[in-house]
């Protein structure tokens, strides 16, 4: 009688264990299931991302992917993408997260969600060391030619601080720069950090205006409508901030502190 | 109707690009075309010249446009040329790019529509006495270009087609309009359907004026 009792007992305690649902929603329990989180990035935007000469990507992105893999407990996948490319494959469910220089604003936030940032930084004009153009405002005029990214949230900036500019829009960074140096345009509109890579890279032969246009918060994104997965991610954001690890990373990186 | 409405709310802001969007690719194209007509009667004469140097040079021209893609030939020029001192705005360096990479195919087009005019026209000209001018001019373009129209019509719908790589190097047409509106409104799927809309219309805009002026020139003798 005991040993039928406990028997019903048993399999009534494992049919409940084996029947609770884990109240993850579906990106948090995709993730957990596979066992790889899959991350898109921008690919060559050093030092954020880059490619080393035996095919692997490195930078400051890719650790802060592998970090949070690893505290999930599961293998970071990663895959490139363009600007545009970064919503459009978190909203065909191809990626669960973008860690890809990634700036939250409200109309972006509106289709995908964002975490809290990992990166404050600035918009900042950036031109041939010898133009005559002395400060950002000299460059709202119309003989002046500006270049940024398509889509980006250079569109924004250049219409509130160079609204009198021509505009030209390029794919992305690396022909926005060819175009600087080919005297097609007479600045460019990119983030500071960018910027300070590319005036270390050309040794002089560019400069940055120091007026700091539009404050860039960078955080990672993932698909809307997962509140588990971005409780999740948040927590690990604010701890991978509090500990002095994120400001660890940036430094090995760009050499230089992090902004606040 | 509502729905349709209310779906494409978030991009009516952006109509008004469109539609100056819209007519940058047809002009461009429109110049191109005109252009490597020009470009492409001269370079067919070459093809098809008695002298040695000439020919290779001409053929050397075609050989080399005809292997380079677009989107090559749009960079070298808008950003390499600068660096040999000349520099062109995004309009003027997509409109030669195109002009330069079309003509290469009209001039095998043009060449065929050559090869077509029957020798025999050629002795009755100098028989009547005219001049290498009046011949070209009066027998043989004629000709050529009653020959060749039809497929002429199928490369200028090409050329708009091509006008979408303008947008690589930062000329505001359809294409370029289709990246930042999807950008900005993340409604990529009706934005393509929208430029898609759009590029069929110039082509079947372009193919009525074909036509039209087919028509006109080669109104049939009664």
């Amino acid at each position: 009688m005991l040993k039928n009792t406990f028997a019903a007992l048993a399999i009534a305690a494992l049919t409940v264990a084996a029947s609770a649902p884990s109240h993850a929603d579906e990106a948090l329990d995709s993730v957990i299931k596979r066992g790889t989180v899959r991350i898109v990035t921008l690919g060559s935007l050093p030092p954020f991302t880059q490619l080393t000469p035996t095919g692997e990507m490195e930078g400051y992105e890719i650790d802060i992917g592998n970090r949070l893999a690893k505290e999930l407990g599961v293998k970071a996948e990663f895959a490139v993408t363009d600007s545009a490319g970064r919503v459009a494959s978190l909203q065909t469910k191809k990626a669960d997260l973008t860690i890809a220089d990634f700036t939250r604003t409200v109309q972006r936030s509106t289709v995908i969600a964002f975490s809290d940032p990992y990166l404050i930084t600035y918009q900042q004009a950036m031109l041939m060391t010898d133009s005559p153009v002395k400060t950002s405002a000299d460059l709202n005029d119309a003989k002046y030619r500006v270049g940024f990214n398509r889509g980006g949230v250079g569109e924004k900036t250049v219409e509130k601080w160079f609204p009198n500019a021509q505009k030209s829009r390029y794919a992305g960074n690396a022909d926005a720069l060819s175009a600087l140096l080919a005297g097609q345009v007479d600045a460019i509109v990119e983030d500071a950090y960018y910027n300070a890579e590319i005036i270390q890279k050309y040794d002089g032969k560019v400069r940055q205006l120091p007026e700091k246009l539009t404050r860039l918060e960078i955080a990672i994104a993932m698909p809307a409508g997962n509140p588990d997965w971005l409780r999740v991610v948040n927590l690990w954001i604010e701890q991978f901030n509090a500990s002095g690890e994120n400001a660890e990373l940036f430094k090995k990186w760009f050499g230089v502190e992090m902004l606040k | 109707m509502e729905f349709l409405a209310g779906q494409l709310r978030p991009i009516y802001p952006y109509l008004g690009e469109l539609y100056s969007a819209a007519w940058t690719t047809l002009v461009l194209s429109l110049g191109a075309i005109v252009a490597a007509l020009v470009l492409g009667t001269i370079v067919a004469f070459g093809r098809v010249s008695a002298h040695r140097l000439v020919r290779i040079a001409a053929t050397f021209y075609v050989e080399f446009l005809r292997n380079i893609p677009l989107l090559v030939l749009l960079y070298f020029i808008y950003f390499l040329l600068p660096a040999l001192g000349l520099r062109f705005s995004p309009f003027v360096s997509a409109l030669i790019g195109m002009a330069l990479h079309e003509s290469a195919y009209m001039t095998e087009i043009l060449r065929a529509g050559l090869s077509a005019v029957p020798v025999g026209q050629y002795e009755a000209a100098q028989s009547q006495g005219m001049t290498r001018f009046q011949l070209q001019r009066h027998i043989v373009l004629p000709q050529v270009f009653r020959t060749i129209y039809v497929p002429l019509g199928t490369q200028f719908t090409m050329v708009i087609i091509a006008s979408s790589l303008a947008s690589a190097i930062s000329v505001d047409e359809v294409s370029g309009w289709m990246q930042t509106a999807g950008a900005d409104t993340f409604r990529f799927f009706d934005v393509f359907l929208i430029a898609a809309f759009v590029y069929v219309v110039l082509c079947q805009l372009v193919n009525l004026l074909h036509t039209v002026v087919g028509r006109l020139l080669f109104r049939a003798k009664g």
